[in-house]
């Protein structure tokens, strides 16, 4: 049983890592009943190997994590993980295929700023938190349309199109 | 989901919420009661350890578990298609440790940012003790962690993410498989298919997922997510259906009153989507007691 056990959590587990998004992720025990083997046979569309330009974001975050508080002179303590992990989720979900990749930097208030200046394009998001961010975003070839500047906290729907641009143009 | 009377805020839930449904024999198997709270770096091994020894009367069994990566409801893009991790750390990542007693059904769970604890049915017969007892062990857990990290500065307990799953085990009575009976078990599938061109039905994974709006929001704050997968029970091997269903979502504020507030509100939307995801033959077969079908 204690055998039996240990394969149905080892299981669980390798589920929550992968499938976190559509799955509980408080790892469920499954003490008694469910083995999850035959539910292994059926693939799943999200499990795509990383990109590489998650990987090299991923690796730039890590070493802003690890700065020694007061980095910049100014006593700003380095960002935390959570801040850290919410920048590469969003990045995660705003990114298409041959998005350009943003600078990763982090700035004075302890948080990250994504940015792209390419394409006549200028868009930079400033996650200062989990759930609280801000963006900006000037498309220099509408003349016209002045630079949008908003805040966001769980919805990033309004990244969409500056994203659009940057990957289409 | 159907709309929820305000509770005012802050005040603790000592009874069932009226109008939930509600079964004599309801299949569950286990409950997770999860709160995620910003990442605590000083909260390592050792500190770790001095906390258990104010718990070990009740949990003698400690042992290491990889840490389950954060997770966050966001909203207005497509579903990402691969979860970040970062796990690139010079030191090794403090583990998630698991606070037990052998062959107990309560289950404890701490990694720098989440705390856990997980009711489990551990024997057939077992009565499920409802959400209001495991909430209220949670809640003592919680308080006490806190008081912890407050006694050793070790920073704050500020949730960010909650969240409730309740793990069901759907069998059928005299040997039926309940995993070729699909459409028997669930509205959410239907077996309307040709056999002739595709044999005969085995079996199914069916996942959805719905927006989660508390009694305060209008806009989505996360998400409840139902999963219906084939499994084997496995005292006697049996086939039967595994029914998931979490929500996870962010609490209003960062205190932990917010996080059982929204822990509360998430119960309801599990147990409001167990009795739509379900049959009215399988409520009956459950002894369906609020009169609704």
């Amino acid at each position: 049983m204690a055998v039996d056990n240990a394969q149905v959590r080892e299981d669980a587990f390798s589920r929550a890592l992968v499938s976190a998004n559509v799955a509980a992720t408080a790892a469920p025990t499954s003490n008694a009943s469910a083995t999850l083997a035959r539910a292994r046979a059926f693939p799943r569309a999200y499990e795509e190997p990383e990109r590489k330009w998650q990987i090299d974001i991923q690796n730039q975050l890590v070493e802003h994590v690890q700065m020694a508080e007061g980095w910049d002179g100014y006593g700003t303590p380095a960002p935390s993980m959570d801040t850290a992990f919410f920048a590469l989720l969003v990045l995660n979900k705003i990114m298409r295929t041959r998005s350009p990749i943003p600078q990763v930097v982090p700035s004075s208030t302890g948080g990250i700023q994504l940015e792209w200046h390419e394409k006549d394009i200028d868009l930079e998001l400033h996650i200062f938190a989990p759930y609280q961010c801000e963006m900006w975003f000037q498309d220099h070839r509408q003349a016209k349309q002045p630079p949008t500047s908003r805040e966001l906290a769980a919805d990033f729907g309004p990244l969409n199109e500056p994203m659009k641009l940057l990957t289409s143009r | 989901m159907p709309s929820t009377p305000a509770v005012p805020r802050n005040v603790p839930r000592a009874s069932r919420p009226p109008g939930l449904p509600d079964f004599t024999s309801p299949p569950i198997e286990e409950v997770v009661l999860s709160i995620q709270f910003a990442s605590l770096t000083r909260l390592r091994g050792p500190q770790i350890g001095l906390f258990w020894k104010g718990i070990r009367t009740k949990y003698p069994d400690v042992t290491e578990h990889p840490p389950i990566p954060a997770a966050f409801e966001t909203f207005g893009t497509p579903p990402a298609q691969v979860l970040p991790t970062i796990q690139f750390l010079p030191t090794p990542p403090t583990p998630r440790f698991w606070f037990d007693k052998s062959g107990g059904p309560d289950l404890l769970q701490i990694q720098q940012d989440r705390i856990i604890h997980n009711w489990r049915k551990r024997e057939k017969d077992q009565i499920y003790p409802r959400y209001e007892s495991v909430r209220r062990q949670f809640k003592s857990e919680v308080a006490m962690f806190s008081k912890f990290l407050v006694a050793e500065q070790l920073g704050e307990l500020r949730p960010n993410q909650c969240e409730v799953t309740y793990i069901n085990t759907i069998d059928f009575p005299e040997g039926l498989d309940p995993q070729s009976r699909l459409e028997e078990i669930t509205p959410l599938w239907s077996s309307r298919l040709d056999a002739d061109i595709l044999g005969e039905f085995e079996n199914a994974l069916v996942q959805a997922q719905f927006l989660f709006r508390s009694s305060h929001d209008v806009e989505p704050i996360g998400r409840i997510y139902v999963n219906f997968q084939p499994a084997v029970r496995q005292a006697d091997l049996t086939p039967v259906v595994r029914l998931e269903i979490t929500t996870r979502a962010k609490p209003r504020g960062e205190t932990i009153d917010d996080g059982f507030e929204l822990l509360d509100e998430e119960r309801s939307a599990v147990v409001r989507t167990f009795a739509a995801v379900t049959t009215p033959d399988m409520h009956e077969a459950w002894g369906r007691k609020d009169g609704r079908r």
